[in-house]
């Protein structure tokens, strides 16, 4: 900052476009989910059904649990590029204990991700290697695990305890949507009442400040990598039982997935702002983007194209260029 | 070319930065403009060369009305600025520096930049103020002087009719000052038009033409060369009313027999060299030097930033050996950053959360709401915070009202040793004498504060004991009871 009197005028200045821009930036995700379900609904009649919303539910419920821990990642500024693979390699997990364990093969499967994710947090946080550079290491080691374990064969899920309680429904609503319901409150109370949280938007809005200031800046990256590792077990599990199986490809590409619903749901890359409801409502939007255009019989190709398009429309609405200054 | 700003106002907020200030530049003089840190000089300069718009007021440029929107508008109209701070980018050579934005004037055949042309072009400018710098020259073999004389050579290549010179920030040596007047005098043969600021009073009365002063964003008057003495100047300037005013007043201080911290022998290569210094209970120590002498280091040590690589510290009877500024707030060490937005505040937070920010209020792992809600609604009123309420974001705020929220978090971790490093830094004078005020009650309190500050007067007004550093050496301690001046500090720096 200059050193002199113009300071505060600069200032107030600023504040007032960020305002004015913050206001867009706060109901994009709304405005977006709001107009893809009008234009899915008026395209078929279907897709607004309790069926149909039931199924959406089914198939956000682990793009959302994997969503949710990299909001934590993303605010603080880092990125985890690895969740597919974790993902996979948890799914395998579950998959191999739940011939014995049944529904508690959650645990393991939770405890594997939370290691992955663990080990991630360290080599980033404690190593000081980038987390772009060290998730992107870890996303073809992990892979690599899974199919040195399986060598490319499914792993097949006959337990019905298990796909009953994480693949089941409940009076037509999928267990999935409820425990990412509750996932999901966990998150919100984390992210917005404890001290953790607010060290999460310390760090990524500023991280020198954050040090100076005596934050343990270390510690928060690595439990936020921890804990992302956890949820991606839980997602994992919900994968496993849902395609009663664990596959070596399963999870490739969740990482732009997750990322995308992220980024839709209003938090930019650039860390330091972003909410957990906004990353919902993303997910959501992703998800729905995919059931609706699957519906009206789009050549998936094209999906690509279009996922691509709403992604990088996303960016160019809520990115904060005052802030960043210069666009690399 | 003839510069007139009649009447101008402008004013921060509630800040009244100038006040009904007239301003007349004529071509082949020199015109300083002098007063004290935050009295308007580098707001004025920047009006006249578009770089923020005026409240009120007006100016003419030979007669004809001039509102430059953009300093590039204001170029366009001949008037050029030298920033206070210096701009010149390390990583370019000489030539470049000066010719930056203009590359493609210089380019040849497949756009290929032709040096030689360039430098030939750099260095005739040079020479035509008698700079004594050759393009050929590495940057890094530039003192301070002859950076800021770079600069001049810089703002001159746009041919400019008016130049505006600010030097207001720079503790120039004298041997480093000679250079940059030799520059300006020359200026003079240009018929250019230049206003100049600095603070080196004894050179300006040889330099200027003429001298206004300003005070507090007042106008005081404007004088031909010779018709004041230094020290008339300097009353005026100061105003012995209002200038000692913004400090406190003196105090009857005697430090306790057990200095509360002490440091032996504390060094960082290249930095510092054996640094012994005590510091006691409820004392205000200031801390002056040049900038790289070694008083930035010392605080990034004592908050945990930097490791020393040899030499001792003691809280008490304890060793203070901190591995990461976590440890030293966890000791009773809070630290003021000299950059409030890079290193103080996190400019989305609001006021509440960078308030609370070192000392979050908890219970088991939640935020104790109603405890911050009750901290913060103690701070505020206690600071003077300007703010429409505590959750609104920093960005809101003003520089001075900002900078009392870093304060303001350093409080509220309740510390037994305050880091303060230039805690008025662009603060106007309202808030700055808050800031003293609040040093002061803290230090009442019990509380030890170490102040590094560029701002002598600030210094000498509000310490106790005053350690010099040079070269990352203390080179002068002057104890309570020694009540040194502005020259007597400077001489101890340099």
């Amino acid at each position: 900052m200059t050193k002199d009197a113009a300071t505060p005028d600069v200032v107030s200045e600023q504040s007032e476009g960020r305002k004015r821009r913050f206001s867009l930036k706060a109901y994009f995700p709304i405005i977006l989910f709001v107009a893809l379900c009008a234009v899915f609904a008026a395209m078929s009649p279907r897709f607004l059904t309790f069926n149909n919303a039931m199924i959406v539910l089914q198939q956000a419920a682990v793009l959302l649990t994997v969503s949710l821990g990299m909001t934590f990642v993303i605010i603080a500024g880092s990125i985890d590029l690895s969740v597919g693979s974790i993902v996979a390699l948890t799914a395998l997990a579950a998959a191999i204990f739940a011939k014995d364990l049944g529904v508690l093969a959650v645990l393991p499967a939770a405890l594997i991700g939370t290691i992955a994710g663990l080990v991630n947090g360290l080599i980033f946080a404690k190593g000081k290697v980038p987390s772009f550079m060290v998730t992107l290491g870890t996303l073809v080691a992990y892979r690599g695990l899974v199919l040195y374990f399986t060598r490319g064969a499914p792993v097949e899920i006959t337990n019905m305890p298990f796909l009953q309680t994480f693949a089941g429904r409940t009076d037509g609503i999928p267990h999935a949507a409820i425990i990412v319901l509750l996932i999901a409150i966990a998150v919100y109370i984390i992210f917005n009442y404890t001290v953790f949280g607010r060290e999460v938007r310390a760090v990524g809005g500023g991280e020198r400040v954050s040090i100076l200031t005596g934050l343990k800046v270390d510690r928060v990256k690595l439990l936020n990598f921890t804990m992302l590792g956890l949820l991606c077990g839980l997602a994992g599990t919900l994968q496993s039982a849902r395609v009663y199986a664990a596959t070596a490809q399963l999870g490739e590409g969740l990482e732009l997935d997750v990322i995308a619903s992220v980024v839709v749901g209003g938090t930019p890359l650039t860390g330091g702002v972003g909410s957990v409801q906004g990353t919902i409502l993303g997910a959501f939007i992703i998800t729905i983007l995919s059931n609706g255009m699957n519906m009206m019989g789009v050549d998936p190709y094209i999906q690509n194209i279009v996922k691509g398009v709403v992604l990088i429309g996303a960016v160019f609405v809520t990115i904060d260029r005052k802030k960043i200054g210069i666009i690399k | 070319m003839r510069l007139q700003a009649l009447q101008i106002h402008k004013s921060f907020g509630a800040t009244k930065a100038l006040v009904d200030v007239s301003f007349i530049l004529e071509p082949g003089k020199v015109h300083a403009l002098v007063g004290e840190n935050g009295a308007g000089k580098s707001t004025l300069f920047k009006i006249c060369a578009g770089a923020i718009p005026m409240d009120q007021g007006e100016m003419t440029i030979s007669g004809k009305p001039y509102a430059p929107k953009s300093m590039q508008e204001a170029q366009a109209a001949g008037v050029a600025l030298v920033f206070q701070e210096i701009t010149i980018n390390p990583s370019l050579d000489i030539s470049e520096n000066i010719f930056i934005d203009r590359m493609q004037k210089y380019a040849g055949p497949l756009g290929i930049t032709r040096w030689k042309k360039l430098r030939q072009e750099a260095q005739r400018i040079l020479d035509s103020i008698d700079a004594g710098i050759s393009v050929d020259e590495p940057l890094s073999s530039l003192d301070l002087g002859r950076l800021k004389v770079l600069e001049v050579a810089r703002a001159l290549s746009y041919e400019p009719q008016v130049l505006l010179l600010d030097e207001s920030t720079a503790y120039l040596s004298t041997r480093e000052i000679e250079t940059l007047f030799r520059a300006v005098d020359s200026l003079r043969n240009h018929d250019i038009a230049v206003g100049y600021i600095s603070h080196h009073l004894d050179e300006i009365e040889k330099l200027a033409d003429e001298i206004t002063i300003l005070k507090d964003g007042r106008w005081v008057g404007n004088y031909e060369r010779g018709q004041l003495s230094n020290d008339e100047i300097e009353n005026l300037m100061v105003g012995r009313e209002i200038g000692k005013h913004i400090y406190p007043p003196t105090r009857q201080y005697a430090p306790e027999q057990e200095p509360i911290l002490t440091l032996n022998a504390v060094a960082v290569p290249g930095q510092l060299y054996g640094i012994d210094l005590n510091l006691y209970r409820g004392e205000v120590l200031g801390i002056g030097g040049l900038q790289g002498g070694g008083g930035e280091a010392l605080l990034s040590v004592l908050n945990g930033d930097v490791a020393p690589q040899s030499g001792t510290m003691r809280l008490g009877n304890r060793e203070y050996r901190p591995r990461r500024p976590f440890d030293a707030w966890g000791a009773g060490i809070a630290y003021l950053p000299g950059e409030r937005t890079r290193e103080g505040l996190i400019m989305e937070f609001s006021v509440r959360e960078n308030l609370t920010m070192a000392a979050i209020p908890r219970k088991g792992p939640m935020i104790d709401q109603a405890e911050e809600k009750r901290m913060v609604a103690e701070l505020m009123p206690s600071l003077l915070i300007k703010a429409e309420s505590p959750n609104v974001p920093c960005t809101a705020l003003s520089g001075g009202n900002l900078q009392k929220v870093v304060l303001g978090k350093c409080i509220a971790a309740k510390p037994d040793i305050l880091l303060l490093n230039n805690p008025t830094r662009g603060v106007d004078v309202g808030a700055r004498m808050h800031i003293y005020d609040m040093i002061r009650r803290l230090a009442e309190q019990g509380v030890s504060v170490i102040m590094l500050s560029e701002d002598l007067p600030e210094l000498i007004g509000n310490s106790d004991r005053i350690a010099i550093l040079r070269r990352g050496k203390v080179s002068k301690i002057f104890d309570h009871d020694e009540f040194p001046s502005e020259e007597e500090i400077i001489s101890y720096m340099i």
